[in-house]
């Protein structure tokens, strides 16, 4: 028994092969400008919060419901990426979409 | 090489065909052999612009910036593109439950499939993943046909609804068992039950309702046999 406790550690520690990634930031906008139809329009803000950093993305308007996705299944991914992405850096992040008009 | 086979009356209604049937636009084939035959036209239609090897270079792309370090294995089919991926280290893209893979699936689909006329999914599958998934269901599903045998409702754990579609299949390996799915929403479980017991309330994922035809058949097979009785 003891010999599984010492095994599940070691595995718990620091994989090699796994390098921190370089930013969360790059990451999201990496993939929110593949999946819109004006990447140029993608603009990728962070804001330092107390703990908590917030990624605020601002798309063209005809972009909105690419990146929400039906009944939000899209953007929900995308928090659920990016937060284990940062969570493996140690870091804590949300996303917002910040565009001024309301979706119907 | 991605390649099929169609017949059709005219060449171009093959063609249109195999492309269906291959869920590919028509600038991504060639239309590789062209020959007469007695139903008509026989087209063989291979890909050319192969769309595994995209959500390879993708895949690979984003693994690099989520810092993952893993070999890429694509297979190209008519439904589905599945990825194999193999690697030392792959639990911080599977997650808790396969939540976060089922998300890279959402997202690697949605990338990819924009652009494309028709849908394709992306199915990833790290370290065999899927397969091990699917054995630890079956004993589950064995442990619950245990417990059912006794006359007593097995309720299952929440799962997803692949996983839940899943159940449905393999409870078709043990005779004398039913499967049926309740509730609503992200409430929804699998109960597993004797099928000596009367089916009661409860909506199903599966086609149960198909019982019901077969008496809309009969009925439609003497409006047919007088039809041909009547000239």
């Amino acid at each position: 028994m003891f010999n599984i406790f010492k095994k599940n550690n070691s595995n718990s520690t620091e994989p090699e092969n796994v390098e921190v990634s370089g930013n969360i930031a790059e990451l999201l906008e990496f993939i929110v400008k593949r999946l819109v139809d004006y990447p140029d329009d993608v603009l990728i803000k962070e804001v330092q919060g107390e703990r908590t950093k917030v990624l605020e993305i601002k798309v063209n308007d005809a972009d909105m419901g690419k990146v929400i996705g039906k009944k939000g299944r899209i953007i929900k991914s995308l928090r659920i990426v990016v937060r284990a992405a940062a969570l493996h850096d140690g870091q804590s992040v949300s996303i917002e979409i910040v565009n001024e008009k309301e979706p119907e | 090489m991605l390649y099929y086979d169609s017949v059709a009356r005219t060449e171009e209604e093959a063609v249109n065909l195999a492309l269906k049937k291959m869920r590919l636009d028509r600038k991504d084939a060639i239309v590789r052999s062209v020959t007469e035959v007695p139903e008509g036209v026989k087209v063989r239609v291979e890909a050319v612009n192969s769309r595994g090897r995209e959500v390879n270079d993708l895949l690979e792309e984003l693994f690099d910036r989520l810092g993952v370090k893993a070999d890429l294995f694509y297979i190209e089919s008519f439904d589905k593109i599945l990825v194999n991926v193999s690697g030392p280290y792959l639990g911080l893209i599977i997650g808790k439950g396969g939540s976060t893979l089922e998300a890279l699936e959402i997202l690697v689909s949605a990338m990819h499939n924009r652009g494309y006329m028709s849908y394709k999914p992306v199915v990833i599958n790290p370290g065999g993943y899927r397969e091990n998934k699917k054995k630890a269901l079956n004993s589950l599903v064995r442990r619950a046909c245990e417990t059912a045998a006794t006359g007593e409702k097995v309720n299952l754990p929440l799962m997803k609804q692949r996983d839940r579609k899943q159940v449905h299949q393999i409870i078709k390996d043990f005779p004398g068992f039913r499967s049926r799915s309740f509730g609503d929403g992200l409430d929804r479980r699998v109960c597993i039950y004797c099928a000596t017991e009367s089916d009661n309330a409860g909506d199903s994922d599966e086609e149960e309702t198909l019982f019901i035809v077969p008496d809309q058949y009969s009925v439609d097979e003497d409006v047919l046999s007088d039809s041909r009785l009547a000239p």
